[in-house]
C-alpha cells in the first residue's frame, strides 16, 4: 500500500506541478528524458539450467546492472564486464545505461531494483546509506576479510559512506587540477606553474591580453564559478574551507576561509581585468560559445584563448579527441597563501557503486562490485579506456597510467591526503547548489553585505536539513 | 464502470489525494514512509524558504509578461494571416512551424543564437542597438525566455485565426456603410467578437504559465551547470530563471523532499485556482458572447 501511495504521489506531483514537462508540444520531463536513452549490453551467459557451471557448482545467475553510462562510454564499460564474465563464467550481466539516482531510488522503493547500480556521483550516498536504499557492505567485507583502508584512499571511502555505513564503493573518480599553456608561459617568462592564489593572480595578469577596444583577447585565468569547471575552486580543497561545523551546522558564515576566498576572487577580477572585469569576462565567455563550448573543440583552453584553467583529468581526453594543438601541462591547482600545506590536493569524486537493499542476486552483485572497485587489473583497464582516475592505491601506481605526464598529476591529486569531496548529507547536492547560486550573485555584485549574505546562506542550508 | 472513470480515479484523483496527504508529512519517498507533521511544510514555505518567494516572483513576472504578449502577438499574427489572397496555406504553415519544434531543441538553438558574437548579436550591432548578454545577464534572461516562448505561439495563432475568420462579415460591411475607421472596427467589432477566445487563451496561458518549466530548465542547466550535480547554480544567472516548478522539481526529485514538494504543488494549485477565479469573475465585464451579450 505504501509503495502504491509513493508511486501515486510521484505521479500526482508530476501531474500537478510539472505537467509542462508533458505539455502540448509533447516534451517529457527532464528525468524522463534522461531515461529515454537507455543502452543495453548483455554478457554471453551460460545456458540456464547448467548447474555445474561454476567450479563449486554455482548456479548460473544473471545480474541486472544499471548505470548512468551512455554512448561510447557505455560500450567501453561493457568490455570490462565481459572480462568479469570470463573470470566468473556462471554469472551473466544485463547492463542497462542511462539510469539516474532518481531511477534507482524509485526502483528500490517499488521493489523493481536491479542487482547493482553505478551512480554518476556521491551526491546521494548519504540518502542511500541512511535510508537503506543500498545494502551496508560490512557483512561482505567482514566475510571476505577486506580492510578497505589498505586498498582505497580515505577521501574516497568518505564519499562512499555515511555515518560509518559503507554502503557503496568508488569505481573511477574525477580529480581536479590546473591546466596551463606552456607556450604562453614561456612567452610571458613564467617558469613554473603557480602554487598559491597570489602566484595565480600574478601569472594571470602577465598572461592576459586585451583587444584594442578593451575586451579580453586571451584570459589568463577566469575565476567565475560558472566558467567551465571553475566551480571546483569554491568547493573547499584549495581554500581549506569547511562546509559544516562540529554540530553539523553550515559553516559558510562561521569559517572565515569562505569570505576570504570570495574577497580574493573579487580583488582578482578587478586587478586582472579592470573595474568592469566581471562584465568583460561574461562577454568573453559568451563569445567563446558559453557553457556549451566546454564540450566541444571551441573550449577556450583548447583554442588557446584561456591560458590557465581548472579542470578534471578528463580534459586530457577531450584535448586529444578534439585534435587541439595546445602545448600544455598539468599540475595541482594553487591554494590559498596561508595554507601552503594544502598544495597537491584537489576536489575529487566520481562513480559510486551500490547493491540495492532488495537486490535479487546480492551475492553475485558483490562479486561484480569487488571486481570493479577492488581488482587492480579491472581498475586500470577502466581508467585506461575511460580516461578517469582509478580509485585504489595499487591502480594509482600503475606504470602505464603514470607514464602519461598530463595524467600523472591527477593520480597524485587523488592520492593526496587533503583531497576531498564535499561532506555528504541527506539533502544531496542542495547545499552545493545554494552555495553556487550565492557565489553567482556575489560575482554579479548582488550581495551588498558579504558576511550577512553568508549567514543567510548558512541559515538556508540548515533549514533545508530540517526537511531531509 | 467505464475505462475512462477508472483512469480518472487511478491516475488523477488518487494521486492528487495522495499528494495532498503527503503535503502534511515529512517524506523522502523511502521505505521509512511518511511522518505526519501537520502544517510544517506550509509554514516552512512561507517563513524559512526564501527561494519559494524568489521562484514565485520569477513565475509571476513570466505570467504577467508572456501571457499578454502571446495574446497580442497571437491576435496580430492571426490578423495578418487573414489578409493574403495567395499562398495562405504557405504563410500559415510558416507561422505555425516553430510550434512543431520541441521546447528543448528550441531552447538550445536560442542559447546559440543569443550568444555574444552570435547571429542576433550581429543584427543588433548592425543597427547600433544594445547587445545584451541575454542568458548570462539576470536582467535579460527572462526576456530571452519570453522570446523563445513567443517564437512558438503558432497554436495560439491558429485559435485566433479561426476566431477572426468566424466574425460575421456583415458586421464589417455595416460598419463600412456607417463610415467606421479601422480602429473603430477593431475596437467595437473584432475584439468583442473574439473576446471569448481571448478569455480562453488567457485562462490556459495562466495555467501553463505558472507551470513554466522546460525552457528555463534547459537554459538554467546550461548556464549554471547540469541540475542535480554538485555545484549547479539554481536558476542561473543569479536565480533569475528559478521558476516555481523548477524549485519544486529540485526539492521533490533532487533533494527527495517529497512532502515539501507536495505542499508546494498544492500551493501552486491554490494560486492558479485563485488567478483563474479572478479572471472568470472579471470576464463578466469584457467577454462578449454572441446571442448572450456580456455574461
Amino acid at each position: 500500500m505504501r509503495r502504491l501511495l509513493t508511486v501515486a504521489a510521484l505521479v500526482g506531483l508530476v501531474a500537478t506541478a510539472c505537467s509542462s514537462g508533458t505539455n502540448s508540444a509533447g516534451e517529457l520531463s527532464p528525468s524522463a528524458q534522461r531515461s529515454l536513452t537507455p543502452a543495453a549490453c548483455t554478457t554471453k551467459g551460460l545456458d540456464t539450467g547448467n548447474a555445474s557451471a561454476g567450479p563449486n557448482g554455482e548456479q548460473p545467475t544473471t545480474i541486472q546492472l544499471w548505470s548512468f553510462y551512455s554512448g561510447g562510454e557505455f560500450k567501453k564499460y561493457c568490455e570490462v564486464l565481459q572480462d568479469f564474465h570470463a573470470k566468473y563464467p556462471w554469472i551473466s550481466i544485463q547492463h542497462t545505461g542511462g539510469k539516474s539516482d532518481q531511477d534507482i531510488y524509485r526502483a528500490v522503493n517499488s521493489d523493481t531494483a536491479p542487482d547493482m547500480m553505478i551512480s554518476p556521483g556521491p551526491d546521494n550516498v548519504a540518502k542511500f546509506c541512511s535510508g537503506n536504499t543500498y545494502t551496508d557492505l560490512a557483512t561482505y567485507l567482514q566475510q571476505d576479510n577486506i580492510d578497505l583502508s589498505t586498498i582505497i584512499p580515505d577521501a574516497a571511502l568518505k564519499y562512499t559512506s555515511y555515518n560509518g555505513d559503507q554502503c557503496s564503493l568508488p569505481v573511477l573518480s574525477d580529480a581536479y587540477g590546473l591546466y596551463y599553456n606552456k607556450d604562453m608561459f614561456q612567452k610571458a617568462g613564467i617558469t613554473d606553474p603557480p602554487k598559491t592564489l597570489s602566484e595565480l593572480q600574478a601569472d594571470a595578469k602577465k598572461l592576459t591580453v586585451f583587444n584594442p577596444d578593451g575586451s579580453i583577447k586571451i584570459a589568463g585565468y577566469v575565476p567565475l564559478q560558472s566558467f567551465y569547471e571553475s566551480y571546483a575552486l569554491y568547493m573547499g580543497p584549495y581554500s581549506g574551507g569547511t562546509w559544516y561545523d562540529a554540530n553539523g551546522k553550515s559553516a559558510f558564515a562561521s569559517d572565515p576561509s569562505w569570505a576570504a576566498l570570495l574577497q580574493w576572487q573579487q580583488q582578482f577580477i578587478t586587478d586582472v581585468y579592470g573595474p568592469d572585469g566581471y562584465h568583460k569576462l561574461q562577454e568573453f565567455f559568451s563569445k567563446l560559445g558559453g557553457a556549451d563550448s566546454e564540450w566541444s573543440s571551441a573550449h577556450g583552453f583548447e583554442t588557446e584563448q584561456v591560458a590557465m584553467t581548472l579542470d578534471g583529468e578528463w580534459r586530457n581526453a577531450f584535448i586529444s579527441d578534439d585534435g587541439s594543438d595546445v602545448n600544455y601541462a598539468t599540475a595541482p591547482f594553487p591554494v590559498v597563501d596561508d595554507k601552503p600545506e594544502l598544495y597537491g590536493a584537489g576536489l575529487i569524486g566520481g562513480d559510486t557503486v551500490g547493491i540495492p537493499s532488495n537486490a535479487k542476486n546480492p551475492d553475485a552483485a558483490w562479486l561484480l562490485m569487488k571486481y570493479l572497485a577492488l581488482d587492480t587489473q579491472a581498475e586500470v583497464k577502466l581508467s585506461t579506456i575511460l580516461k578517469n582516475v582509478p580509485t585504489t592505491f595499487e591502480s594509482l601506481k600503475d606504470p602505464g597510467l603514470n607514464s602519461d605526464p598530463h595524467f600523472k598529476p591527477f593520480l597524485e591529486i587523488f592520492g593526496n591526503a587533503n583531497s576531498a569531496f564535499k561532506p555528504l548529507t541527506p539533502i544531496g547536492s542542495t547545499d552545493a547548489d545554494l552555495w553556487s547560486s550565492f557565489v553567482d550573485k556575489w560575482e554579479a555584485g548582488q550581495v551588498p553585505d558579504l558576511q550577512q549574505g553568508l549567514q543567510d546562506l548558512a541559515n538556508q542550508i540548515d533549514n533545508q536539513q530540517q526537511l531531509g | 464502470m467505464s475505462p475512462w472513470i477508472v483512469g480518472f480515479l487511478v491516475l488523477y484523483v488518487y494521486p492528487m489525494l495522495a499528494s495532498l496527504y503527503y503535503s502534511f508529512t515529512k517524506y523522502d519517498g523511502g521505505k521509512a514512509g511518511p511522518t505526519w507533521v501537520g502544517l510544517f511544510n506550509y509554514r516552512f514555505m512561507f517563513a524559512h524558504d526564501p527561494l519559494f518567494w524568489a521562484s514565485l516572483r520569477n513565475t509571476i513576472w513570466m505570467v504577467a509578461v508572456s501571457v499578454p504578449l502571446s495574446i497580442v502577438l497571437g491576435v496580430g499574427s492571426a490578423y495578418v494571416l487573414t489578409k493574403p489572397r495567395r499562398g495562405r496555406a504557405l504563410y500559415r504553415t510558416a507561422f505555425f512551424l516553430p510550434t512543431m519544434v520541441p521546447a528543448v531543441a528550441a531552447s538550445v538553438a536560442f542559447l546559440f543564437l543569443l550568444n555574444a558574437g552570435g547571429p542576433i548579436d550581429h543584427i543588433l550591432g548592425f543597427f547600433h542597438l544594445p547587445q545584451p548578454l541575454w542568458f548570462l545577464d539576470a536582467q535579460w534572461s527572462k526576456p530571452g525566455l519570453v522570446m523563445i516562448g513567443l517564437w512558438g505561439i503558432g497554436s495560439t495563432m491558429i485559435i485566433f485565426l479561426a476566431a477572426l475568420l468566424d466574425v460575421p462579415t456583415h458586421l464589417y460591411e455595416a460598419a463600412d456603410i456607417e463610415g467606421a475607421s479601422a480602429w473603430q472596427k477593431l475596437r467595437y467589432i473584432t475584439l468583442p467578437m473574439i473576446s471569448p477566445v481571448i478569455f480562453f487563451t488567457a485562462v490556459i496561458g495562466i495555467i501553463y504559465g505558472f507551470q513554466y518549466f522546460t525552457e528555463a530548465y534547459v537554459v538554467g542547466a546550461s548556464i549554471g551547470g547540469a541540475a542535480g550535480s554538485s555545484g549547479s547554480g539554481l536558476g542561473a544567472p543569479q536565480g533569475s530563471t528559478l521558476f516555481y516548478t523548477i524549485w519544486l522539481y529540485q526539492q521533490g526529485f533532487e533533494a527527495f523532499h517529497l512532502g515539501y514538494a507536495s505542499a508546494m504543488a498544492w500551493m501552486l494549485f491554490a494560486i492558479v485556482l485563485a488567478c483563474t477565479l479572478v479572471l472568470i469573475k472579471s470576464s463578466n465585464r469584457w467577454v462578449f458572447y454572441q446571442g448572450g451579450g456580456f455574461r
